[in-house]
């Protein structure tokens, strides 16, 4: 069972080699966490999920089930956003990317608009179809802002909330979409110890919304809390996966975070 | 119902009270009346493209001229009336803004304000040079009322009551937009185009769109306008014309189009009361001129936007720190 394979994955910028033949695998109903030092490359590896960047080389299968409840691996590399989107894939982005003059609702309903099916040509009449379409996403746009406890905060613009809630709102505007992975790129970044917690049972509550989710983050207390599997990244390279308490105790990841002394020291102490 | 009415007050005032005017004005009155309900069919198209598209473009004025063009050139060449005009108008002015959004969905900034720009001269340059089709610099001379199938409007006042009339059909449309998937997704592209895109908007089509349907109706004040002078020449639809449009647009609000309406109204009739007053009306530049520098600042294409942003986010930091303070308390 596999939700999301990452076969050989690689890209170069110029000389610069910043995701190095990355492979790991994302379970259904699982969190599988993306961690690293800063410029390890975790951005890199959601960007080339998410259509932003063309891997060099390397595979992206989504697994999709046909009718019969069969898993059918769909090839999704190189494949544009709004494809991507479609297939089921949707992120949040590591400094809030909201639209800042709309309101939250309207920022989820942005996020619903693939499945908005009346043509852009029939938004210039007034017609049933568009009519009975905006009224249904309205009530599910309502809905969602009631699953990130947004819901008094409809009308409001979107850059008047606080930071927590905006993060919020973009985890919201993402859901909207129907996702089948989430991607979540430091959800927890700027957030208070009480945020975080808050938080952390929050993205575990969303594995009842999609079938997987993909986080990146810094904060280790979070991540050992709520990851099923840990993917540890070093200058483009996986250097470690695992369960959180295998990760937490091989010696290359505590290596990469404090260095070489480090490890000593740890060696020594322990 | 209520909410409805409350929405569009403003709208609904300005169409009263100049469906009205036509009662007490006199025939140059009128004409400034007939001016300033083109320059609101003219800004609100802009408004679309600045407002809900986010994209300034300098050379509206461009479309306007293609309008008039059209209109006057098939009268020229083929007599043809006003109403048999209509559909090449829309045609014409949606193929030119089709043009200048082919480029859009991957510039930003000053490139748009220079492509915007040259467009509209390039557009200037034909109109001046073609001369076995536009007459070249004599202009076009002589083109009659306007003639709707078949029925020609004789006075200045039906004339004025079409005019306001496609006033009254941009705003409705403009407003079925603006409150649709399509209006929704184009903010979405004007305030973060990445978010956007990770939201599977695709921007290139958007662009395509807005820019097209901001042309037709620029093209359609443009074709009236032509009717209204009875004759058109190159050198009218000079910068100014585009810049003047812009004007109206900041003045009544960025994606406000009732307000775009006061702007439109506004700017035609001061310049007009200016007139009295020389030395006033010769300054009126200065004046467009900051509004301009204003427009800039908005959108990011000069010095002191760095401090702008610096300063905000700054603030939210700050604000932000106070609230978790707050909450650990
Ligand atoms: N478009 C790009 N062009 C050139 N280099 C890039 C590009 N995008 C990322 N990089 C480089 O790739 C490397 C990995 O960057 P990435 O943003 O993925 O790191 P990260 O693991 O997300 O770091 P952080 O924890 O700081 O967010 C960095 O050296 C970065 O400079
Ligand atoms: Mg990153």
């Amino acid at each position: 069972m596999s939700l999301l394979s990452v076969k050989n994955l690689t890209i170069r910028f110029g000389g610069l080699v910043a995701v190095d033949n990355l492979n790991f695998e994302m379970e259904p109903g699982k969190i599988t966490s993306l961690i690293g030092p800063n410029g390890a490359g975790k951005t890199t590896v959601i960007n080339m999920l998410t259509g932003f960047y063309t891997p060099t080389s390397g595979k992206i299968i989504l697994y999709e089930k046909d009718g019969k409840g069969n898993e059918v691996p769909v090839d999704i590399t190189g494949n544009s956003t709004d494809l991507v989107v479609k297939k089921g894939l949707s992120r949040t982005f590591q400094n809030i990317r909201l639209f800042s003059n709309m309101t939250a609702l309207d920022n989820i309903l942005v996020g619903m608009q693939h499945r908005i099916e009346y043509g852009s040509f029939l938004s210039l009449f007034p017609n049933a179809q568009k009519n009975k379409w905006e009224k249904q996403a309205r009530e599910e746009a309502i809905e969602i802002l009631k699953k990130v406890g947004l819901e008094d905060a409809a009308y409001e613009r979107a850059t008047s909330l606080p930071y927590g809630k905006q993060r919020k709102l973009e985890i919201g505007r993402a859901l909207a979409s129907h996702p089948k992975v989430l991607l979540l790129d430091e959800p927890a970044a700027g957030m208070n110890p009480a945020e975080k917690k808050e938080l952390s049972q929050f993205i575990r509550s969303l594995l009842n919304e999609v079938e997987g989710i993909l986080l990146i983050e810094h904060d280790m207390k979070l991540i050992m809390d709520i990851s099923d599997k840990i993917v540890v990244l070093n200058h483009g390279a996986k250097i470690c996966e695992g369960k959180p308490e295998e990760v937490q105790t091989n010696e290359e990841v505590i290596e990469a975070y404090l260095g070489k002394k480090g490890v000593q020291r740890n060696v020594t102490a322990g | 119902m209520k909410t409805i009415l409350k929405k569009h007050l403003l709208f609904l005032i300005i169409i009263v009270v100049m469906c009205v005017a036509p009662v007490f004005t006199n025939a140059y009155q009128l004409r400034i009346l007939i001016s300033a309900a083109l320059a609101m069919i003219f800004a609100m198209s802009l408004n679309l493209l600045m407002g809900i598209g986010g994209t300034v473009s300098f050379g509206h004025a461009a479309f306007y001229s293609i309008g008039a063009y059209t209109t006057a050139v098939l009268w020229y060449h083929f007599r043809t009336a006003y109403s048999t005009n209509f559909i090449p108008v829309l045609l014409v002015t949606g193929l030119a803004g089709l043009l200048l959004s082919l480029p859009m969905s991957r510039i930003t900034g000053r490139y748009v304000t220079i492509i915007t720009l040259s467009f509209a001269e390039i557009v200037n340059l034909i109109i001046k040079n073609w001369d076995p089709v536009t007459l070249g610099q004599m202009g076009i001379v002589g083109i009659p009322s306007v003639n709707l199938f078949g029925h020609v409007l004789k006075s200045k006042t039906e004339f004025f009551y079409l005019t306001m009339f496609f006033v009254i059909m941009t705003y409705i449309i403009m407003n079925w937009l603006v409150n649709s998937k399509l209006g929704r997704n184009l903010r979405a592209i004007s305030n973060d185009a990445i978010a956007a895109e990770a939201m599977g908007i695709k921007i290139f089509p958007y662009k395509v769109i807005v820019f097209t349907i901001s042309a037709v109706f620029a093209g359609i004040a443009g074709s009236l306008y032509a009717h209204l002078m009875s004759y058109v020449e190159p050198s009218t639809f000079n910068s100014n014309l585009s810049f003047q449009c812009i004007s109206m647009v900041v003045i009544g609000g960025l994606g406000n189009f009732s307000g775009t309406m006061v702007g439109a109204l506004f700017l035609t009739i001061l310049p007009e009361y200016l007139r009295r007053f020389e030395f006033l009306f010769k300054y009126r530049m200065i004046a467009y001129g900051l509004v301009l520098v204003i427009v800039m600042w908005i959108n990011h294409s000069i010095p002191g936007t760095k401090l702008k942003n610096a300063v905000t986010s700054r603030f939210n930091a700050l604000l932000h720190r106070k609230n978790a303070e707050a909450q650990e308390a």
